[in-house]
């Protein structure tokens, strides 16, 4: 049934009944009592929660399971597809809230309208520029030397590296002042705990960067005292001490992981989210 | 008498210097870390400190070395400028490696703007070593739909990404004509500072053994230490740091060792600076006690 | 109109270090002029993110398999380039800037050697192909397959008249492709080359055709409007009476992503159990051995304590936990030294711009 087309018209008609039959069944949906609408989801939510499990965990043309034969496998690649396309369309919500936050700033004239103006003209710019850049680079004239550029290639060089990249780079690099003035006012040794903390960042701040490879690198490499080196004492505590409690972190993450997974397909979840009726 | 009074005076500075002003703090930052950068601009000859490579930088590098001249490298570039300031070097100096070794590579991302940055690099260093676009490298571009699409990408590449970055389909690319899937890749090296490691581990490595190797910023460095444990991960670069080992494997001077010295300023004054608040609350204790 | 590429770089500097310290202006006090680079980011950051999203997902994965034939060249006939048996004609062309040339009284047969070997999910070929006269004859497209190495080629192929005057654009679907040998009609891979055979007929004729953008194609696949229609259902969540949509769709992909939870548990984490399981001694090797009564030691007392099914109330478990606690604090340590580093070199980063990209001084 779904197969390619050749014919233009045909595809195009056969688009224009596909989304009819989405809007009536999506209306049918709408019309029946929530609660059934929820089971409907639910339903829906476990059927997709099967595919990856059976198709990773049933094993092929066994005794018990002579049908099998790789039978889900072709599906991976269309559910790949439509997973990348459908994770690119969210991309427009988290777009879409803040259009709404900023024109609702603008049409009220709270405190601060004229930046979401800003916000408008520079997110407008910048999506014209690289659309521009992509599609039609050469829409003013054709750069002929290697060293010539074209006023769109200029105009997305400059919004690209000089805005874009620039701003991103450098909030957060603010996160250096920050922690550097917290670590100042905050870290105070009053327990064993923090104490162990401290000596831990000291050995690793020190192991990591030339001058505390300076200060110890007197001590002979063949010498039993060889560990206490800065970059050795640091390189073996995190493979030895770090790498284990990562570990028992990991454990607990990953079980979990799966019990959150586990909920989430059987519709067990409830709060926040989960729990709203809509 | 003054023996106590200068004692005295010592210890109120000593407490009255834990409310200094942040903006002191930042002035000294910013001077600390910019004098090591200005230094050489304006003749002063700054010291030259050893750096010892780790033994995940060196098996990085190894890793690098190993693939096979009839694979390819996938280089994911998976941040954005927010994390420049450390995966930028890591995948520049990797790149150049790739280069200098002769290996083709695709580039590609699960974030927006790695891929971009990172065309950039190739760019610029493929001018050195005489490298093509199409022959010896490509940009994939921005990838989504995280592990379900990594997993297609494995079975079918040319299917699953069809066109590169410029938007020229991939069976037009010379060098893609004999890579179709995982099993043309030799390695994949990925950069990026959030946990997306076991997507990459998940897929490439776990089940079609293609060999890993990471470079990650330094907030989540230890926490790729069990994979490397495990060998799913053949090779880590953590940080500034890790690029600036791998710089030095390759003997080239780079972002991540000219950030060495102005590195090591910030993390002393670091030290001092905590060691000063603590001996500041040792005597504001001592100040309340008399 | 062309600008040197220098000056655009001189230009980005100075707007890359106008943005720059307009950022830090924050480190002196709150003002205007953060406020008002902080909300270019947000605008710059989500124009590019939207027009990203266009250009390298929606725009080749989505629009163009559903509006286009999703062809794939298997020659352009710009050049003979792996062709035998023909030349290059600039003049007589219908797509691009030449055509294949064959003359099929000299040349019986001709061949292009180098096609893409795989035709996963090909429907049909499509070529233009121009006669300069009537005839009876007919050309059989031939294409030969050799999936393995070691097998015997098998073959699939289509034979069309030529009773046209000028160009004329075939489309040739492969399931009507008769085939000789072994060859799975599902998957056409391992393609090696193509070929076309004149009959007898148009061999004695003389006629001279050519050949234009020889391409197989998948077809436009129109059932890729649901992807529209899934992702649209996204943005319901906007409207509140018909917001449970939206919960439709995340359903959907939430239980594809917790499905695959399960298999990425066992692909991911299996080899971190195995990998935990080491010797407490090892012979002959001391530091090896201590190092893994550390490593069993550190593992289970962090286990411990992050059990908090027990109470921690017994001298054991609570000791274990006290360790393990201890031992999270130096791991806690180690990672904090890290976030020292990373957040340093990130200014350290943009310092570095600052004085070493300026244009006079690089």
């Amino acid at each position: 049934m779904f197969q390619p087309v050749e014919n233009t018209i045909l595809n195009i008609a056969l688009m224009i009944l596909s989304v009819l039959v989405s809007v009536v069944f999506l209306a049918v949906l709408h019309n029946v009592p929530p609660n059934l609408r929820m089971r409907v989801i639910m339903v829906i939510t476990f059927i997709a929660g099967l595919y990856y499990p059976l198709e990773f965990f049933i094993p092929d043309g066994t005794a018990l399971t002579p049908f099998r034969n790789r039978y889900l496998t072709p599906f991976l690649n269309p559910i790949g597809d439509a997973v990348a396309v459908m994770a690119a369309f969210t991309v427009g919500i988290g777009i879409t809230n803040l259009c709404i936050v900023h024109a609702r700033n603008i049409s009220q004239r709270r405190e601060g309208w004229g930046n979401s103006v800003v916000f408008f003209i520079s997110m407008i710019i910048m999506f014209v520029v690289t659309l521009a850049n992509r599609y039609a680079p050469n829409l003013f004239c054709t750069a002929t030397a290697e060293n010539m550029m074209t006023p769109v290639q200029a105009a997305f060089s400059v919004m690209f590296e000089g805005v874009y990249t620039a701003l991103n780079a450098t909030v957060f690099s603010l996160l250096a002042f920050f922690i550097t003035s917290a670590a100042y006012r905050a870290f105070r040794i009053r327990t064993a705990e923090a104490a162990l903390l401290m000596v831990g960042a000291l050995i690793v701040m020190l192991g990591q960067v030339p001058v505390g490879m300076w200060l110890t690198h007197w001590i002979p490499d063949e010498s039993i005292f060889r560990f206490l080196r800065f970059e050795v004492l640091s390189e073996w505590l995190l493979a030895n001490i770090n790498m284990p409690a990562q570990r028992g972190i990991l454990f607990g993450v990953w079980v979990g992981a799966l019990a959150m997974a586990l909920r989430i397909w059987l519709s067990l979840e409830r709060g926040g989210y989960f729990g709203r009726q809509f | 008498m003054r023996v106590t009074r200068i004692s005295d005076f010592v210890l109120t500075m000593l407490s009255r210097f834990q409310q200094v002003d942040r903006r002191i703090i930042y002035v000294l930052v910013w001077i600390l870390i910019g004098f090591p950068i200005v230094a050489p601009h304006v003749g002063i000859r700054l010291p030259v400190l050893p750096m010892y490579p780790t033994r995940a930088a060196r098996s990085f590098f190894e890793a690098v070395e190993s693939v096979p001249n009839d694979k390819v490298i996938l280089v994911a570039c998976d941040f954005d400028p927010g994390t420049l300031g450390e995966n930028g070097p890591q995948c520049r100096s990797v790149i150049e490696h790739i280069m200098r070794a002769g290996k083709k590579f695709i580039i590609m991302g699960l974030d927006q703007v790695g891929p971009t940055i990172a065309q950039a690099y190739a760019e610029e260093l493929a001018k050195k070593y005489g490298y093509k676009y199409g022959v010896d490298y490509c940009n994939f571009g921005w990838i989504t739909g995280g592990q379900m699409f990594l997993e297609r990408m494995c079975r079918d590449l040319h299917a699953a990404v069809k066109q590169d970055k410029a938007g020229t389909p991939l069976s037009e690319i010379p060098m893609m004509k004999n890579v179709r899937s995982a099993k043309d890749i030799g390695l994949v090296v990925e950069f990026t500072g959030s946990g997306l490691l076991p997507l990459y581990i998940a897929t490439f490595n776990a089940q079609f053994g293609v060999k890993l190797a990471q470079g990650c910023t330094g907030i989540i460095g230890p926490e790729q230490f069990p994979y490397l444990d495990t060998g799913q991960l053949s090779g880590l670069l953590v940080g500034l740091k890790g690029a600036a080992e791998y710089e030095e494997m390759l003997n080239v001077v780079g972002g991540g060792k000219r950030a060495m010295l102005p590195q090591s300023a910030g993390h002393l004054l670091i030290i001092v600076l905590v060691a000063l608040g603590n001996i500041g609350m040792w005597a504001a204790r001592k100040v309340e006690r008399r | 109109m062309c600008v040197d590429a220098r000056i655009v770089e001189i230009i980005t500097y100075f707007v890359a270090a106008a943005c720059t310290l307009g950022i830090y202006t924050i480190l002196y006090r709150e003002n205007r002029l953060f406020r008002l680079f902080e909300h270019i980011f947000i605008g710059v950051a989500a124009g590019y993110g939207l027009a990203i999203t266009i250009t390298e997902v929606l725009d080749p994965r989505w629009f163009k398999p559903m509006i286009t034939e999703n062809a794939t060249i298997i020659s352009t006939c710009e050049s003979v380039r792996g062709w035998e048996g023909v030349s290059i004609d600039r003049h007589v062309k219908r797509v691009g800037r030449a055509s294949i040339r064959w003359e099929t009284d000299k040349e019986k047969m001709i061949r292009y050697t180098t096609p893409p070997p795989n035709w996963t999910d090909a429907r049909y070929v499509k070529l233009w192909v121009h006669s300069e006269k009537q005839t009876d004859g007919s050309v059989t497209m031939r294409v030969g397959t050799k999936h393995k190495a070691g097998k015997p080629t098998a073959w699939f192929e289509k034979s069309f008249k030529i009773d046209f005057v000028g160009w004329r654009q075939l489309t040739l679907y492969l399931k009507d492709f008769w085939s000789k040998g072994e060859l799975d009609r599902r998957e056409v891979k391992g393609v090696y080359v193509v070929e076309f055979v004149a009959d007898d007929a148009l061999a004695e004729s003389g006629v001279v055709l050519h050949i234009d953008e020889l391409r197989y194609c998948i077809g436009r696949k129109w059932y890729w409007i649901f992807a529209l229609v899934g992702g649209m259902l996204y943005y319901t969540i906007f409207m509140p009476r018909f917001a449970w949509m939206s919960r439709f769709i995340i359903g959907i992909f939430m239980g594809l992503q917790a499905g695959y939870t399960f298999k990425a548990f066992v692909l991911t984490f299996y080899p971190q159990i195995a990998k935990s399981l080491r010797p407490i001694y090892v012979p002959g090797n001391i530091s090896m051995t201590l190092n893994n009564i550390i490593f069993i030691i550190t593992l289970l007392c962090v286990l411990v304590y992050f059990f908090f099914t027990i109470e921690h109330k017994r001298p054991t478990i609570r000791t274990t936990a006290r360790l393990g606690r201890l031992l999270l604090m130096i791991t806690f340590g180690l990672i904090f030294g890290n976030t020292i580093m990373a957040r340093f070199s990130l200014f350290i980063k943009r310092l570095d711009f600052l004085i070493t990209q300026f244009p006079w001084l690089k």
